[in-house]
């Protein structure tokens, strides 16, 4: 562990886990979650495809997003260039750590199934199931190299790094999908009453040829043999597909493509009514130009879009599109509040990191109050993130509901409720906006804290809703109470903030 | 004008300034010099109010950089020694967010800023982003940042870095035409011969104290040397040149 640098109070220290630990501490829980899925199927080649399938999925997204970090940097030219290494080493070098990257991650993930399935089915099938996703995972890690390799031929390393950051979006948002229809599937027919192990299908998937090693084990005869074997021969055939990809005249490529720098694109005029002035026009500022080239925050930002779709896809079930008016306590479940709830309060989590951490000195040099700036990157993301969200539900709630005034009143209130709690994330944890070092895998107690106080409100919120729509006044009073909160709170939390973070220092 | 009492700061266990005291006055080039790990860095980071000291007292432009650490940032200028810049923004953008941060006028700035990046050559690159920028470009917009709003007293910590030998001149003339204007100038850098032929006066720490004031050529006769550069070896050197560059060799070969 290390302290991170940037802005911090006098003696404390943020300090974070190693990434690889973070990674490990992910992949268990993904592993945990296998193993329940896997001790309640009957169907144990579906099940174990299905880890495969998760396992593959995530290592290609690993390597993806984190390619230049993990496999291929291109700064290893700039200090292996000048001496006496040779490509061989290099690669050796190299892969090795890509395998024990990769291995990390699937042995992880393969742990806990592999002990259910130890227990369940036999020994054999246990060593069978971490076998099957280690050597799915190196293969994946194998194919996505090379295909990342092939398209540096024609992509600069940065647009390359932002397509496959949306390429992370669009898988993320089809694991959503994919999990909320799964889960609606499930509802009324277990893992094991689908009867896919007889339908073709499922051996048309390659990661299926690896969870065939585990059919393999548990005695089963005909297809699963051939499978295994046709996994084999996959990852035999890899091994020379990688020799010649992962060398050093690529780091010098991917050096000299990295150094002549991606085309530059305009700066973009005008300026963002509300704030032109002081502290709020450089926040607004530094915030949109972090927006339009920092992939880390665009994608921290862009990244809440799957995970809406996902929440308001959940409030369906709950009646997220009723008119509360009109259908009382059966409208808007807890599904679309998380949303609400959660976009604002991620956002400004997003807000207080980045890679360019130590160029808010120029916070600490200026003649400004710390407080302002904190005050300004809350009300930046209130008016132009949760602002527009809001704007999008009561624009899709007035297609749904009786009347349009119904949806607009609904929307102010789960906005006014969003930025109710965007305060009190503030008031716990005032930051200045990207003047903290990020950190992989960085113990996040107030990512606990969120999930925790956004889910009891997002809970809570739905069952009140009867209360709050039963008549004009009940209506009235509900938005004056949350006026009238919302200007407490934002007195408190001027008075707060200016207290915890007038001592803050900056650490470069 | 700089003045700072027995300023003193540590961190964790490690001392870094020892009851540092000095004072430079209005009109003046002050040299800052001291070994790495001498204390520098904090010293500049405490008059500059990014850190405060553990005890001491040091005031800047007429106020003390605890109790009122706002006033002395809108007297100051500062360019660090690590050149970080939020590089999303053009150059023309950091420095409206640096005016911004000095609540100045939108429109006025507007006009010094295109004045200062073309008297700077950038004027062809003033809306490129600071990514594409070389060091040394980098380097002129901190110098620009700093200026921006006319400041009592600069702080400059290796100012030149990156710079060619053209630009570098012009901003040793800037600053004896700033000093000459009555400005305090606060110069820390680790090569002596610009700071022997820049500064009015060298002060020198070592550990945390100052343990060397005065011009080069005092400097250099109080520590019974011919340059100010074998007294700074002799004031803060744990061994002679000479012999750590023997030894050096003598390792070189075995």
């Amino acid at each position: 562990m290390r302290a991170a640098g940037g802005a911090s109070r006098r003696g404390s220290t943020r300090t974070s886990v190693s990434p690889l630990a973070g990674l490990v501490f992910v992949s268990a829980i993904g592993s945990l979650a296998f193993a329940v899925i896997i001790a309640g199927a009957s169907n144990t080649l579906l099940s174990v495809s299905l880890l495969t399938t998760y396992a593959a999925a995530n290592t290609m997204m690993l390597l993806l997003v984190d390619f230049t970090g993990t496999v291929l940097s291109p700064d290893d030219y700039g200090i292996l260039g000048a001496r006496p290494v040779e490509s061989r080493t290099y690669f050796a070098a190299r892969f090795a750590a890509v395998a024990a990257y990769v291995g990390a991650v699937s042995v992880t993930i393969a742990l806990l199934p592999a002990l259910v399935l130890g227990v369940r089915v036999g020994a054999l099938a246990g060593l069978a199931t971490i076998a099957a996703v280690l050597l799915c995972d190196l293969c994946i890690a194998v194919l996505v190299l090379n295909l990342y390799l092939l398209l540096l031929r024609w992509i600069h390393p940065s647009r390359l790094q932002r397509a496959t950051s949306y390429l992370q979006l669009a898988a993320a948002t089809s694991f959503y999908l994919l999990y909320y229809l799964m889960t609606r599937t499930f509802q009324g027919a277990m893992l094991d009453r689908l009867d896919f192990e007889s339908s073709p299908w499922l051996w048309s998937f390659p990661t299926t040829w690896f969870a065939a090693f585990v059919a393999v084990a548990a005695g089963s005869t005909g297809p699963p043999w051939f499978a295994a074997g046709a996994a084999i021969v996959m990852a035999i055939l890899c091994l020379p597909l990688v020799a010649g990809r992962l060398s050093l005249d690529y780091a010098r490529r991917l050096g000299e493509l990295t150094a002549v720098g991606e085309p530059p694109r305009a700066a973009r005029a005008g300026w963002l009514p509300g704030f032109r002035r002081g502290e709020a026009r450089a926040v607004a500022m530094l915030v949109r130009a972090q927006f339009r080239f920092d992939q880390r925050f665009r994608m921290g930002v862009l990244g809440i879009l799957p995970l809406t779709g996902f929440y308001l896809l959940l409030g369906l079930d709950g009646g997220a599109l009723n008119d509360p008016f009109v259908s009382g306590a059966h409208a808007s479940g807890p599904g679309v509040f998380m949303a609400v709830v959660f976009i604002p309060m991620t956002l400004h989590a997003a807000l207080t990191v980045s890679e360019s951490w130590r160029a808010a000195w120029v916070f600490f040099a200026s003649p400004v109050s710390h407080a302002r700036i904190v005050v300004a990157a809350k009300n930046f993301v209130a008016v132009y993130f949760l602002g527009a969200y809001v704007v999008v539900l009561a624009a899709m709630w007035s297609y749904f509901f009786e009347r349009v005034w119904h949806a607009v009143v609904h929307a102010l209130i789960a906005g006014l409720l969003a930025h109710l709690l965007l305060q009190l994330h503030v008031i716990v944890k005032p930051a200045l906006p990207f003047a903290a070092e990020p950190r992989k895998g960085e113990r996040s107690a107030t990512l606990f804290a969120i999930i925790l106080v956004g889910s009891m409100a997002a809970g809570v919120a739905p069952s009140l809703l009867p209360f709050v729509y039963r008549s004009a006044l009940a209506t009235i009073v509900v938005l004056a109470l949350l006026v009238f909160a919302t200007a407490g709170v934002e007195y408190a939390l001027r008075l707060r903030v200016d207290e915890a973070i007038g001592d803050l220092e900056f650490k470069a | 004008m700089i003045e700072t009492v027995n300023l003193q700061r540590a961190y964790g266990s490690h001392v870094a300034l020892h009851g540092l005291s000095l004072r430079v006055d209005p009109g003046e080039i002050l040299g800052f010099l001291g070994p790495n790990g001498a204390g520098k860095s904090t010293t500049v980071k405490i008059l500059t109010g990014m850190i405060k000291p553990d005890a001491g007292r040091a005031t800047v432009a007429g106020f003390d950089v605890v109790s009122a650490p706002l006033e002395v940032k809108k007297r100051i200028g500062y360019v660090p020694e690590s050149a970080a810049l939020y590089e999303s923004l053009s150059a023309r953008e950091y420095l409206d967010l640096v005016a911004s941060l000095h609540h100045l006028p939108t429109e006025a700035t507007r006009t010094r800023i295109e004045d200062l990046l073309t008297r700077f050559e950038l004027s062809a690159a003033m809306d490129q982003r600071l990514t594409e920028f070389s060091k040394g470009m980098k380097q002129k917009v901190l110098i620009v940042s700093a200026l921006l709003h006319r400041p009592d007293v600069l702080f400059l910590d290796e100012p030149l870095t990156g710079l060619d030998a053209n630009a570098a001149l012009v901003v040793k003339e800037l600053l004896r035409g700033l000093a000459a204007q009555g400005r305090t100038i606060f110069f820390c850098s680790h090569v002596l011969e610009v700071v022997e032929r820049v500064c009015t006066r060298i002060v020198i720490i070592n550990r945390g104290k100052v343990i060397a004031e005065g011009s080069a050529a005092a400097i250099a006769e109080a520590a019974g040397q011919p340059t100010l550069e074998r007294a700074f070896v002799a004031l803060t050197g744990t061994r002679d040149a000479a012999a750590i560059t023997h030894d050096l060799l003598e390792a070189l070969e075995r």
